[in-house]
């Protein structure tokens, strides 16, 4: 080891703060144990979602939660987990309408064409397959509907009323991801609070009755599990 | 947090109010496990011996604590439960997404449509009936290792009271 990185050791050491089992926080990456580490090797990502991200996001809640032991690095996990599939969901249950318009509009141009049209499969066919690449057939079908008295909303309206269940399906998918991320978060904060011995809490006392002479109310810590709850919203 | 009368008190309606009651109905949930093998405990199966044992290990610490121990094994199992069912949930919708791939490839599906978000939807939603069940297994492995989790925590806060 040369003079010059046992400095670059030390500046590390002195920005960083000890933690009581040893794991030191650095300014903007958490150290990760070996025995959490082997967690990112098999990150829970579906094929086409980028493993970094995972990564950022399982280092972006280790730094706001600042896990104490073993057992805590596993809800950091949870947390992790329980965001990254809300995530998902969220997004792909925006999109879960977009999936559902070719079907629908398919569905809506049986009933309006007239059924016995020679063509009439063929032309349900074309106009169905070519009404999201093609001006003109968009066109085409704007009349079609209009001679119904039907405005383009029903298309929405038909993918959306098809969607229902899967809608809902999705919403109690997140709704269930919500709440176990909620819990991972609350079994931190009870973790922590069950550990106070009667000496720490008079030391809480102590504090907190000096900080209520300052003017400015005390901020909710950074690293409280709950704050986290609310940036990670 | 549940008192013993009300754990006592919970067992004893499960006993009468959850499984199947016809034939059919037992006999179709007696293949759940050899369908995706997640209703057999991890601890049945020689092949996740040694993990339980080492994530065991981590989870206790530098200990010789047999109770301690033994919490910390139940939690290893739950933990490895829960690892499990997210596999599974993820290699699922995974070969769903192949299957859509494979289908746009040889021209099956119309492959105009077919962007990345759309792919996943169409996974999600082809996959969803079968993720609800996945959420039973889930919560069950989830509820265990908290439960074990609090019991390893009574037992620290216990033996730091009376050091």
């Amino acid at each position: 080891m040369t003079e010059q990185s046992i400095n670059a050791n030390s500046e590390v050491q002195s920005k960083t703060v000890a933690k009581p089992d040893g794991q030191l926080k650095g300014q903007g990456k958490p150290i990760i144990p070996e025995s959490v580490a082997c967690f990112l090797d098999s990150p829970p990502v579906l094929v086409g979602e980028d493993p970094a991200e995972y990564k950022r996001l399982f280092e972006e809640v280790a730094l706001a939660i600042g896990p104490r032991n073993f057992i805590e690095w596993l809800w950091v996990k949870d947390v992790c987990d329980f965001s990254w599939d809300m995530r998902r969901l969220q997004r792909l249950k925006g999109a879960l309408v977009g999936c559902g318009r070719k079907p629908a509009l398919e569905k809506i141009l049986h009933r309006v064409i007239d059924s016995k049209r020679k063509d009439h499969d063929e032309q349900v066919h074309r106009l169905t397959t070519n009404w999201f690449t093609d001006p003109k057939v968009k066109e085409e079908v704007q009349k079609i509907l209009q001679l119904m008295n039907l405005p383009e909303e029903c298309i929405n309206a038909q993918a959306f009323s098809d969607s229902c269940d899967k809608i809902s399906k999705f919403d109690s998918l997140l709704g269930n991801a919500a709440s176990r991320r909620n819990n991972a978060l609350k079994e931190i904060e009870r973790n922590r609070a069950s550990l106070l011995t009667p000496s720490d809490e008079k030391a809480l006392v102590v504090e907190a009755a000096a900080s209520d002479t300052s003017e400015v109310p005390p901020k909710k810590s950074k690293s409280s599990p709950a704050a986290l709850l609310l940036d990670l919203h | 947090m549940s008192s013993a009368r009300k754990i006592a008190s919970n067992r004893r309606n499960t006993v009468s109010s959850t499984g199947p009651r016809t034939a059919t109905g037992k006999l179709r949930s007696s293949r759940n496990a050899l369908r995706h093998g997640l209703a057999i405990s991890v601890a049945l199966d020689p092949a996740y011996a040694q993990d339980i044992e080492r994530l065991a290990n981590t989870i206790a610490g530098e200990t010789s604590d047999k109770a301690r121990l033994a919490l910390s094994r139940v939690a290893a199992e739950a933990e490895l439960e829960l690892s499990r069912v997210r596999a599974y949930r993820i290699s699922l919708i995974n070969s769903e997404l192949a299957a859509i791939d494979r289908e746009a490839k040889n021209g099956s599906s119309d492959a105009d449509t077919k962007d990345q978000a759309t792919s996943y939807n169409e996974a999600l939603v082809r996959t969803i009936d079968h993720l609800d069940p996945l959420e039973r297994y889930e919560r069950r492995a989830f509820s265990r290792r908290k439960r074990a989790f609090r019991d390893l925590q009574d037992l620290l806060v216990q033996d730091k009271h009376h050091a």
